[in-house]
């Protein structure tokens, strides 16, 4: 392995560590555009120039293109760099329209950022700037700003190397040359926001975050995304403190966060453009009786004496439990140890065949829209006398078998369509705990409100069998609850032996006898983060 | 959608296979593309690049690049005037503003019956002969205002010179 010498600092790296990487393992920031760690090297901002001495020669080269060299001296802080790197930033900024008080990316600019700390000269440019495209529609998620582009062309090295279809690319000569997807094809890979993270600048925007909030209001916690069953790492960026536009916006963003067993640097569109379903007029805020709005104490009453009712007459037998796989681990625990243990529901079921699969494809996406599968298989979902599917459950309410009914999540009225009244008559009672407003939940005996992932803490386990831990960003909207403590209230009064008072001690619980989730460390995570990205390039 | 003819077809597949990777092959096949289409627009940098299988951005920015693309219709007679130093010194400017007025447009202009264009170009190579042009693909040299006069009514024979006024003229 190379050893070298940056700013008088000696490090040993792998073999191939190019000099940025090197520096950065030092803590020392060596300013660069161009080069991102997922895409290949292009070495054509000039940024990263150092001074590099090497068989007792000194040059200025750059970093990104150099790898470190057994015995190679770098000095990234020498006055002849410095002045060079001034210089390039010079050029970079010369018809910059230095627009950063309106700008989305203020506050997380490359440009902003190393022009406070490796420019600070004063303007030279007596003629009028170039100006070029300003508000243009990249695509249905990506606007763009062509005069804000430095041209580094990550974002597009990023359509054609990682989604293998190049959608953008730099077009024209000398001070003409911009950054454009092509006339008339829009960029629309499923994955098309990441060139938005890419973008050193302000160049490439977030079409829905535009205007939204300044980046510096914005809090950040780390969490799962639970669109598919890949579970990418994410921050979830919120604000609840300057709702001056958009009444009960609280989510205001979601941002990959680095993983390299999971998703590198990157999220798809599905995931990262889906949290509007957080902040959305259709959740459910308050328990219902018979669609009636009332409290959770006499909602819970009423539960429990329906449960009760049922259990002598029809018995376990005809009783079910349907529970769609994106609840988490902890709520799956804490369903099981109720329905299965205590209450003895002798059908549970959960693994319907999926109605909408996603077009998977090898990069992230799976099929599979629900981020707990595996977690449900885990953990051994199901009951004992029967192995039910939620298929076979259903068959056996047409069939008059079972009597009483507890969905969760479970979306039924999608499964079965105007079949569902036809169901529900079969049935002596049902109760719905749901996240969102429907009508099934209006028609239920009882209806519960249920907090999302971004409401509450949790794990989901993904489909390669990682247990991953989300962190609570903002507050259950209304009066929902993480559905782990509806089940923990239901328990109490049915008489369970069990009690959990958070989400850590029922995760502690049902990992015990399990090694793969007892690996992760619950406390070694952070709260909310002031910086917004930990793993920024 | 227009669509290049077979024998052009044949020619680019050649120039392709000459190359370890085909995108070496993008200038020749958009000059053979431009001679055909008389101009590389949208449309013909979609045709080269279904023609050579590769992404049309990757064929816009080359040919964007690049000022020997016409990304607008050029005249039957596409006058090219090399403005650099050499030239300049021998007189180019002269020469670009008679022919200017001769035909009565500006530089990267074309004649409203589509028979000529100009347009400023880079060195072509003839620095010792200046001030020089290409008419398509024809080299002029030593270019004075009586010899542009006699190459544009050598190529319209019909086309009145009289009434303009050239200033290059009154020397
Ligand atoms: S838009 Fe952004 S990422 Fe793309 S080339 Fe310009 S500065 Fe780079
Ligand atoms: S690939 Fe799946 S887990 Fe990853 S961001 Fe997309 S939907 Fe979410
Ligand atoms: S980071 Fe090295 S040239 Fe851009
Ligand atoms: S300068 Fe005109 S041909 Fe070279």
């Amino acid at each position: 392995m190379p050893e070298i010498i940056i700013n008088d600092q000696q490090i040993e790296v792998p073999e191939g560590t190019n000099l940025i990487l090197a520096a950065r393992k030092l803590g020392i920031d060596i300013p660069h555009f161009c080069y991102h760690p997922g895409l290949s090297v292009a070495g054509s901002c000039r940024m990263c120039q150092v001074e590099i001495e090497q068989n007792g020669r000194k040059r200025i080269d750059l970093a990104c293109t150099n790898p470190a060299q057994d015995g190679m001296t770098v000095k990234t802080d020498s006055p002849e760099v410095k002045g060079i790197v001034k210089a390039v930033l010079e050029f970079l900024l010369l018809n910059h329209p230095t627009d950063c008080p309106i700008c989305d990316d203020a506050g997380e600019c490359k440009l902003q950022d190393y022009y406070m700390l490796h420019g600070l000269y004063d303007n030279r440019l007596n003629v009028d700037k170039w100006h070029k495209p300003k508000v243009h529609r990249a695509g249905p998620n990506v606007m763009l700003d062509a005069e804000r582009c430095v041209l580094c062309g990550r974002c597009v090295r990023f359509c054609d190397e990682i989604w293998g279809e190049k959608q953008l690319g730099i077009f024209g000569h000398g001070s003409d040359e911009v950054l454009m997807n092509y006339p008339g094809k829009d960029l629309d890979n499923p994955y098309s926001g990441n060139v938005v993270d890419l973008c050193p600048v302000g160049a490439l925007l977030d079409r829905d975050f535009h205007f939204q909030r300044r980046s510096w209001y914005l809090k950040s916690v780390k969490s799962i995304c639970p669109s598919c069953s890949r579970g990418c790492n994410t921050y979830i960026h919120f604000d609840t403190d300057h709702d001056y536009k958009s009444a009960g916006k609280r989510i205001m963003r979601l941002k990959p966060r680095y993983n390299v067993d999971v998703n590198r640097w990157w999220i798809c569109d599905r995931g990262r453009y889906g949290y509007s379903s957080i902040d959305n007029p259709n959740r459910a805020l308050t328990p219902l009786i018979a669609g009636g709005e009332t409290g959770w104490e006499q909602a819970l009453t009423k539960s429990e004496t329906l449960i009760r009712s049922s259990l002598k007459k029809p018995g376990p037998d005809g009783l079910a439990l349907l529970m769609a796989p994106n609840a988490t681990n902890e709520d799956v625990y804490l369903a099981l140890r109720l329905f299965r243990d205590t209450v003895k529901f002798a059908n549970l079921g959960y693994d319907i065949p999926s109605m909408e699969k996603l077009a998977a494809d090898n990069i992230l996406l799976t099929d599979d829209p629900y981020p707990n599968r595996r977690g449900f298989k885990d953990l051994g979902f199901g009951s004992i006398s029967n192995t039910s599917e939620a298929a076979e459950i259903i068959e056996a309410i047409f069939a008059g078998q079972i009597k009483g009914l507890v969905v969760c999540g479970t979306n039924l009225e999608g499964m079965l369509g105007n079949q569902i009244d036809n169901l529900i008559a079969k049935l002596d009672w049902l109760i719905v705990l749901d996240t969102h407003k429907s009508s099934l939940m209006d028609k239920a005996s009882v209806a519960l409100p249920l907090a999302l992932p971004a409401e509450r803490e949790g794990t989901f386990t993904n489909v390669k069998g990682l247990v991953q831990k989300f962190e609570k960003a903002v507050e259950p909207t209304g009066q929902s609850l993480p559905l782990w403590e509806v089940l923990q209230r239901l328990g109490k009064r049915l008489n369970a032996k069990w009690s959990f008072e958070e989400t850590h001690t029922v995760f502690k619980s049902l990992a015990e006898d399990k090694p793969e989730y007892d690996t992760l460390n619950w406390l070694a995570t952070f709260g909310v983060n002031k910086g917004l990205y930990l793993d920024s390039w | 959608m227009r669509t290049l003819s077979d024998s052009t077809r044949q020619q680019a597949q050649a120039l392709m296979e000459m190359y370890p990777t085909k995108e070496a092959a993008m200038l020749p096949v958009l000059h053979l593309a431009q001679k055909e289409f008389g101009l590389i627009d949208d449309e013909a940098e979609q045709v080269v690049a279904e023609v050579m299988g590769i992404s049309p951005v990757s064929v816009r920015e080359t040919s964007r690049f690049y000022f020997m693309y016409h990304h607008h219709p050029v005249g039957k007679y596409h006058l090219q005037v090399c403005q650099n130093i050499s030239c300049t010194i021998m007189g180019a400017e002269t020469i670009l503003d008679h022919i200017k007025r001769r035909l009565g447009i500006e530089a990267e202009e074309r004649t409203e019956d589509g028979l000529f264009s100009v347009e400023r170009v880079e060195c072509i190579a003839c620095c010792d002969r200046g001030p020089a042009m290409l008419v398509n693909d024809k080299l002029h040299t030593g270019l004075t205002p009586d010899k542009i006069d006699g190459i544009i009514k050598e190529s319209d024979p019909e086309r009145k010179l009289d009434h303009m006024q050239s200033e290059g003229n009154k020397e």
